[in-house]
């Protein structure tokens, strides 16, 4: 047999490599900064111990390693933690798609974030392996770390904000109670005060009835304002420019004493009407209504330190809230991803953009 | 002890005059607690470790409390009684 000549070496060395290349799983990592150190939060395992949908918008910037390749499974690694993670199974759908929103113009509705090329990768049960105590920083992508989830087909990434929507229900004695998988969670958030208190028979001596999640004071984030009162009552939101002295609301019209306002009339932005919604849990069956309402903050630059003042009107007594004055964070959220989650009987979740899991896909 | 129901974890007994520290697995930005019967709520938000700190209101001993995240089918729920620190 005739030695290799120079140039047919080399051409096999190309070729060994490039088959080496094409066997060797290729994986991304979003966000890539959590590569293979532990991000600081953690989310819990849809499916792992109770019925979840989790949506995760995964945008661009952190997929670009990613443009026209195939998909064949995402994984999930436990969080840095001084403890055993006890293993189980979860029955799991996943289905992939573009979504039309960006994490930042993210819907609390499920389906508002459904791309129209939406394929179900995997449909079926996925263990979640018993994980031993691991500390971190450095967190390895081994089995016993990580739930992986197998695609039964691929999902072609062409670009555009990447929308793993995961609805997960437990395996009947096979929970997971605590097996959290690792996350990112950016700190920033809007600040509050109060600026005026309440009245009524709510929110115990002093009055304090109405609240806000300083968390959600976010630009593209959903700001959520909600309060407390008798179970099927109506109640008035207002949002406007804190009074300086309050209103009795004697002066307009309504018999509350010792009640008052505390926004400017003539500068009310905007007032929207909602229930006092019971309870549904057992636990909850003696406690007040809960009224909610979320608004939707731009993700611009105009929403940086917005203020405005939020006060609620029970219809029913009538008595009015603590008044709330709140001021959008001066910073855009910078993660790059967000995640919508909550009942799988429901058709909307929890949106928030300061969150979501760490993701490894493996490409090919 | 440490109740560990479903995405919210925390103690089941406290002190008067404590603190309950609970960490929760789901995407919520507030803890809400309340006592067992009805009454104001008072809310603590979440930290960036999926931990929120919860000073025990002014109760008696023998009081319980509850601990709660999300609403409607979201809700989940910690029951936490509140022991004396009277001998």
């Amino acid at each position: 047999m005739q030695a290799m000549t120079m140039q047919q070496s080399g051409k096999t060395i190309v070729l060994l490599s490039a088959a080496i290349c094409a066997q060797s799983p290729q994986f991304l990592v979003a966000p890539a900064a959590y590569t293979t150190t532990d991000a600081i939060a953690y989310e819990w395992i849809a499916g792992a111990s109770r019925n979840l949908r989790q949506q995760v918008l995964v945008g661009s910037n952190h997929l670009t390693g990613m443009l026209g390749r195939d998909i064949l499974a995402i994984e999930l690694r436990r969080n840095a933690a001084n403890e055993i993670y006890q293993g189980g199974t979860t029955n799991l759908s996943v289905t992939l798609s573009t979504s039309p929103n960006q994490p930042l113009t993210c819907s609390p509705t499920y389906q508002d974030n459904v791309g129209l090329d939406a394929v179900q990768v995997f449909v079926g049960d996925v263990t979640i392996p018993t994980s031993p105590a691991t500390t971190g920083p450095v967190v390895p992508w081994t089995s016993q770390n990580v739930v992986r989830i197998d695609f039964t087909a691929p999902f072609t990434y062409f670009g555009g904000t990447l929308l793993v929507d995961i609805v997960g229900q437990p395996v009947p004695g096979q929970n997971a109670n605590w097996w959290m998988a690792d996350a990112m969670f950016e700190d920033i958030e809007g600040t509050e005060l109060q600026v005026g208190p309440g009245c009524g028979a709510y929110g115990g001596p002093t009055h304090e009835w109405a609240f806000t999640s300083t968390r959600t004071l976010l630009p593209g984030a959903h700001a959520r304002f909600w309060a407390y009162g008798p179970p099927n009552g109506f109640a008035i939101a207002a949002f406007g420019a804190a009074s300086p002295v309050p209103i009795p609301l004697a002066n307009l019209g309504l018999q509350a004493p010792g009640c008052s306002m505390h926004l400017l009339p003539n500068l009310v932005l905007a007032t929207l009407v909602r229930v006092f919604v019971p309870e549904t849990h057992p636990l909850l069956a003696t406690h007040a209504g809960l009224a909610d309402v979320r608004v939707r903050l731009p993700n611009n630059a105009s929403m940086f330190g917005l203020t405005l003042t939020t006060q609620w009107l029970d219809l029913t007594q009538p008595a009015t809230s603590n008044a709330i004055q709140w001021t959008v964070a001066n910073a855009m959220p910078s993660l790059g991803m967000a995640l919508v989650e909550g009942s799988p009987t429901e058709t909307f979740g929890e949106a928030t953009v300061h969150l979501a899991p760490v993701l490894r896909f493996e490409l090919r | 002890m440490q109740g560990a129901g479903e995405g919210l974890r925390g103690p089941t007994v406290v002190p008067q005059g404590g603190t309950i520290v609970v960490g929760l697995g789901p995407n919520d930005t507030t803890v809400e607690i309340s006592q067992a019967g009805g009454g104001p709520v008072t809310k603590v938000k979440v930290e960036p470790g999926k931990q929120a700190s919860i000073p025990v209101p002014n109760v008696p001993g023998g009081a319980v409390l509850y601990v709660q995240i999300g609403t409607g089918a979201r809700a989940r729920i910690l029951v936490v009684e509140v022991i004396s620190t009277l001998n």
